[in-house]
């Protein structure tokens, strides 16, 4: 298919939202109006449309077989698919959450707006990228974008701090990885991910020399996916950032990350695909490296969760922990490892952007982002009521506790990894939830349980955000009994382009 | 010409590269490590280009190497700036507000 006929047909949504960004950008132009200096409406109302617009045109995008796109550089598949209309979500319900953030409240708005759409379309084009180049401008696209976004409280100094570091750690990780990629197509002579995996199965490289520069690409990869030994900078950035930012970070970034890390692995990586069961090339077995990694990458997180009294460093030390539950089911190298990361990332994505926006609406009426302010919330009128059960709702679901979404998450993620013969690492894994649920029902009994220190009630919460959580936590519980019609969408996004 | 003299100058650079970041407590020294990190690749890009034949993805990827080696300094730059207004010093060692 030629180029232009794939534009206006398999890239609409791109095509939107880079229409959205161009409006923003002509918006913020708008020197001496009132509204330069907070969220506008008018840059709100642009960004939903837009975003609604490109999930329309990725939801309507029909095609019968995966292929590849512009030469190569783009592989149009299911698979892409969903990261991108998983990202889109993410991207409409952190514009809502941007609308009334007090973190935001004295920023330019419709230039906000406008990294918004950029960072969107980066992380979308970074689902679909099969190509190393392409790779590599993807990911560049969405860290340049994400830096500025983590930095932009300019007067917050934990805020400045965060973008100082997120960009020290992001250009020394992304500069580990296009080395890598240097020696990986010097050893190959291809940067398509199809013809390096055809030169890696037929005439295999030294292997050392491949081992090396697989680990180096993954240093980068795992730097996006915020994975232990390459979490450092997750903490600080999670808590220095605006919350909305981050919201958007541990959920939008972490699933690019992995939807990239995964096309890397599988496309180029992986030799033969026999009834679900995916064998590594054999100049690098990749699975217990995998494994490894996702084991140290869990118990990191659910560990250092354990002191963490900050609702943002708690929440970015858990969202450390559940990308190591994913990597294990990416360790299984099977089908069913593959529906289990894709139905993981759906419930991940409701539960934990539902705790962001507990703890969005708690930080915008308390100004206070300590969970020993949230003793006693359960008692502090009708939404005081509202916000501790649906935040219970979240935690337990994070926790993996039947009837919530996440235990089905989680069984999902179990199934394929002892299936593909990993006991230790379900061991592992089954020891972290138990970990884990200690930090997450400690500030379920500060919530529930203790009482106040001082009594004041929590104001009406605005409407917005009172509709988006009840629609989270409502989905948490029905997909919990109910879920089906995710199995069944997960199933049909397992295809990828090889 | 052999390959192996471009490849032996990629792989100092980039270990003077990871030297810096390893060093220099500046958060301007540790962007020139980055850069030095970053010019190592372009270098074996270059260099593999001309060995694998009828291959121009390497000179390519150079390009775009250079051209967002320059907006990543730009916009950590600004960045920079933004934390000299609020701390007065950019030694990565004085930066540290948040608890660990």
């Amino acid at each position: 298919m030629n180029n232009i006929e794939s534009l206006k047909s398999y890239f609409s949504s791109e095509i939107v939202l880079i229409l959205g960004l161009v409006v923003l950008i002509f918006l913020s132009l708008r020197r001496g109006h009132s509204d330069h200096k907070s969220m506008s409406p008018a840059s709100s109302v642009v960004s939903v449309v837009t975003l609604f617009l490109a999930i329309t045109a990725a939801l309507s995008v029909n095609f019968t077989e995966s292929q590849p796109l512009f030469h190569g550089m783009i592989a149009l598949d299911p698979f892409g698919q969903f990261f991108k209309i998983l990202i889109m979500g993410t991207t409409l319900v952190t514009v809502v959450f941007c609308t009334c953030s007090r973190d935001l409240e004295n920023t330019p708005g419709p230039e906000f707006m406008a990294f918004l759409m950029a960072l969107c379309l980066g992380l979308n084009v970074m689902c679909v990228s099969n190509n190393m180049l392409m790779m590599y401008l993807a990911v560049e696209m969405a860290s340049l974008v994400s830096y500025i976004m983590a930095g932009y409280m300019t007067e917050n100094k934990r805020s400045e701090e965060a973008g100082l570091k997120y960009v020290l750690y992001g250009g020394l990780a992304s500069g580990v990885m296009i080395f890598g990629m240097s020696l990986l197509y010097g050893l190959t002579g291809s940067l398509d991910l199809v013809s390096i995996r055809q030169v890696v199965i037929n005439n295999p490289p030294d292997q050392l020399i491949l081992f090396l520069t697989f680990i180096m690409i993954l240093t980068g990869l795992g730097y996006k996916m915020a994975i232990a030994p390459f979490h450092m900078w997750s903490p600080d950035v999670y808590e220095g950032a605006p919350l909305p930012v981050t919201a958007f970070l541990s959920v939008a970034s972490k699933a690019a990350g992995f939807a990239l890390t995964l096309r890397f692995l599988f496309v180029a990586f992986v030799a033969t695909e026999v009834e679900g069961t995916w064998s590594a090339v054999s100049a690098i077995d990749w699975q217990m490296l995998v494994a490894v990694l996702s084991a140290v990458t869990m118990t990191v997180g659910n560990v250092l969760a354990l002191q963490q009294l900050n609702i943002k460093r708690f929440l970015a030390y858990s969202s450390i922990a559940h990308a190591g539950y994913m990597l294990m089911a990416v360790a299984a190298q099977s089908g069913g490892g593959l529906e289990g990361v894709v139905f993981y990332f759906m419930v991940y994505f409701l539960m934990n952007l539902g705790a962001f926006l507990v703890a969005g609406v708690i930080l915008n009426q308390r100004h206070t982002e300590d969970m020993r302010d949230y003793k006693g919330l359960v008692r502090q009128g009708a939404s005081g009521l509202f916000l501790a059960l649906t935040l219970s709702v979240f935690l337990f679901s994070l926790t993996g506790i039947p009837p919530f979404a996440g235990f089905i998450g989680k069984w999902y993620v179990f199934k394929a990894v002892i299936n593909a013969g990993l006991l230790w690492l379900a061991v592992i894994g089954a020891l972290n939830s138990v970990i884990s649920l200690y930090f997450y029902v400690r500030l379920i009994k500060f919530m529930l349980v203790d009482s106040a220190e001082k009594n004041d009630t929590i104001e009406r919460v605005p409407l917005r955000f009172a509709s988006l959580i009840s629609i989270f936590a409502a989905l948490t519980l029905v997909f919990g009994l109910y879920f089906a019609p995710l199995v069944k969408w997960t199933q049909a996004s397992v295809v990828m382009f090889r | 010409m052999t390959i192996t003299p471009f490849i032996i100058m990629a792989v100092i650079l980039f270990c003077l590269g990871i030297y810096i970041v390893c060093t220099r407590v500046n958060a301007i020294g540790f962007l020139l490590g980055i850069e030095l990190i970053l010019n190592a690749a372009s270098v074996n890009f270059v260099a593999f280009a001309r060995y694998h034949e009828n291959e121009i993805g390497g000179q390519v990827f150079t390009l775009f190497i250079i051209a967002l080696a320059a907006c990543e300094s730009v916009i950590a730059l600004a960045i920079v700036l933004g934390v000299y207004k609020n701390y007065k010093s950019i030694n990565t060692t004085n930066i540290s507000s948040m608890k660990h």
